[in-house]
């Protein structure tokens, strides 16, 4: 493969390392192919010879991370049939970044023995398919990652329902019935950083892990949406912050739609109640991002500091 | 500026090291900052790179040393609190919009940077600019990245061998 011409003047021989991205080993590729969406990591293969494989060597996985073609758009067909071929195709799982924003969890099993250190994950279920299935899926493969560090998880009930609150009663999801204890968080239960951005269906999920008590015993940083905070209802809230002993930061980020949700609480907003919980002792800061501050709600947090993002 | 628990064992003022680049031009700044090279940390942490000696880097020349220790000195105060997870937001931002505009720079020296940052195992740093060179990349067609990323323009038998590979990758290009 003939290399950009090497006879420019005026640069140091030391640089000439560095000038054309052929002469770089392929760790380096691998990974500035890591930060791709997989669609435009795979098709980097047809560059030259030396790039056939490197694809699939790449440090990072994104799943549906193309600007154009918002999760829930395009052709469901094509995409599993794309999805399918990568995954038979790609090999090494050791993967310090996975992304998925995904409509359809179904390939979630394919990742079982991948390791990441940094997950995010999106589900998005096509209109007719549960989100349940994946629910499902995930578990197997999140408690086969030790090596996760940050995880970021939201679930969205449905592409068509932009009300959460409803439909609730014909969720046929029930915690009960799954044979794993803890379905989803003690998968995460390892974490350093946690975010988990709930919808009233998923939180049943959550709801059902919770009552196995899973241990967050290196979890620092904890980001939660509105969902979690439902006045008179705190105990999923108050049930994370008692097994998370050495929890740093707590943010509540009351508009998990973006910063122009505008969500409307009523009722006490009272983290410790009357029966207190037992927090972390290592927690110096609760961040409340929120729209508006009414003057009339009030946090308290042992050793509060307060901020409000705008 | 702090420089707590980064291998420096002083107390008071904050301890430098010499950096010497492949073009022998020297670089005295903070430990804490040039320790944010997974490969110095340790010659650091030994006690090196001080007084009137310095520690050679024979693969960096002065002008893509003096750009690494320029991202080095800005990010060191936040690796020192461990991540920061009591950053503010403010800060974050800022750093945030250094990043972006450290990387808005030649071609040439973006190259020069990834190696420098992979032979010092700059970790912040690696991903910073390979982060940059994805987004160059992305959305474009083969010929546009090959055009982008300095290849030459194909020879007719290496665009025959990229049609064929196309058509069979035809499931990635739908």
């Amino acid at each position: 493969m003939p290399l950009e011409d090497q006879g420019k003047k005026g640069v140091p021989p030391a640089c000439s390392s560095g000038r054309s991205i052929d002469v770089m080993p392929d760790v380096i590729l691998e990974h500035i192919l890591g930060f791709l969406p997989a669609e435009d990591a795979v098709r980097t293969s047809v560059l030259a010879p030396r790039w056939r494989h490197l694809w699939k060597s790449a440090t990072g996985l994104r799943i549906g991370c193309r600007d154009r073609g918002e999760a829930g758009t395009g052709p469901v067909k094509e995409y599993r049939k794309f999805l399918h071929r990568l995954f038979l195709l790609r090999g090494g799982w050791s993967l310090e970044t996975c992304e998925i924003r995904a409509r359809i969890g179904e390939f979630f099993s394919h990742l079982r023995g991948a390791t990441a250190e940094l997950l995010y994950l999106a589900s998005y279920p096509v209109q007719g398919q549960g989100t349940q299935d994946d629910m499902m899926l995930l578990p197997p493969m999140l408690q086969n990652m030790p090596s996760l560090v940050e995880a970021f998880i939201r679930l969205v009930r449905s592409t068509t329902c932009k009300c959460y609150s409803c439909q609730l009663s014909d969720s046929s999801y029930n915690a009960d019935s799954s044979d794993t204890n803890s379905v989803l968080l003690n998968g995460l239960s390892q974490d350093k950083s946690l975010t988990l951005i709930s919808t009233y269906y998923s939180l049943i999920v959550f709801k059902g892990d919770l009552r196995w008590c899973p241990i967050f015993s290196n979890l620092k940083t904890l980001l939660l949406n509105e969902h979690w905070c439902v006045p008179d209802d705190f105990d999923e809230l108050a049930c994370i912050l008692e097994h998370s002993p050495v929890l740093e930061k707590l943010t509540l980020q009351l508009f998990s739609e973006g910063p122009k949700h505008n969500v409307e609480m009523k009722g006490g907003f009272s983290l410790m109640g009357p029966s207190t919980i037992i927090i972390s002792e290592h927690l110096d800061i609760v961040e409340i991002k929120c729209g508006v501050v009414d003057e009339r709600v009030s946090v308290s947090a042992r050793h509060g500091e307060i901020q409000a993002a705008e | 500026m702090a420089a707590p628990e980064s291998g420096d064992g002083n107390n008071g003022a904050a301890r430098m090291v010499t950096l010497i680049s492949s073009d022998n031009t020297r670089f005295e700044v903070e430990a804490a900052a040039a320790s944010l090279s997974q490969t110095l940390q340790l010659t650091i942490l030994d006690g090196g790179g001080g007084g009137g000696d310095g520690i050679p880097l024979p693969n960096v020349d002065s002008a893509t040393l003096s750009k690494v220790l320029e991202y080095c000195i800005k990010h060191a105060p936040a690796a020192a609190n461990g991540g920061a997870p009591n950053a503010t937001a403010v800060d974050r931002a800022e750093l945030e919009r250094f990043d972006n505009e450290f990387v808005n720079i030649d071609q040439s020296v973006l190259y020069s940077l990834i190696m420098a940052a992979h032979n010092l195992e700059i970790e912040g740093l690696q991903s910073l600019v390979a982060k940059k060179v994805a987004d160059m990349i992305k959305g474009k067609s083969p010929m546009e990245i090959r055009r982008t990323l300095g290849f030459p323009d194909p020879t007719p038998e290496e665009q025959a061998e990229m049609n064929a590979h196309m058509l069979e990758y035809g499931w990635a290009y739908e």
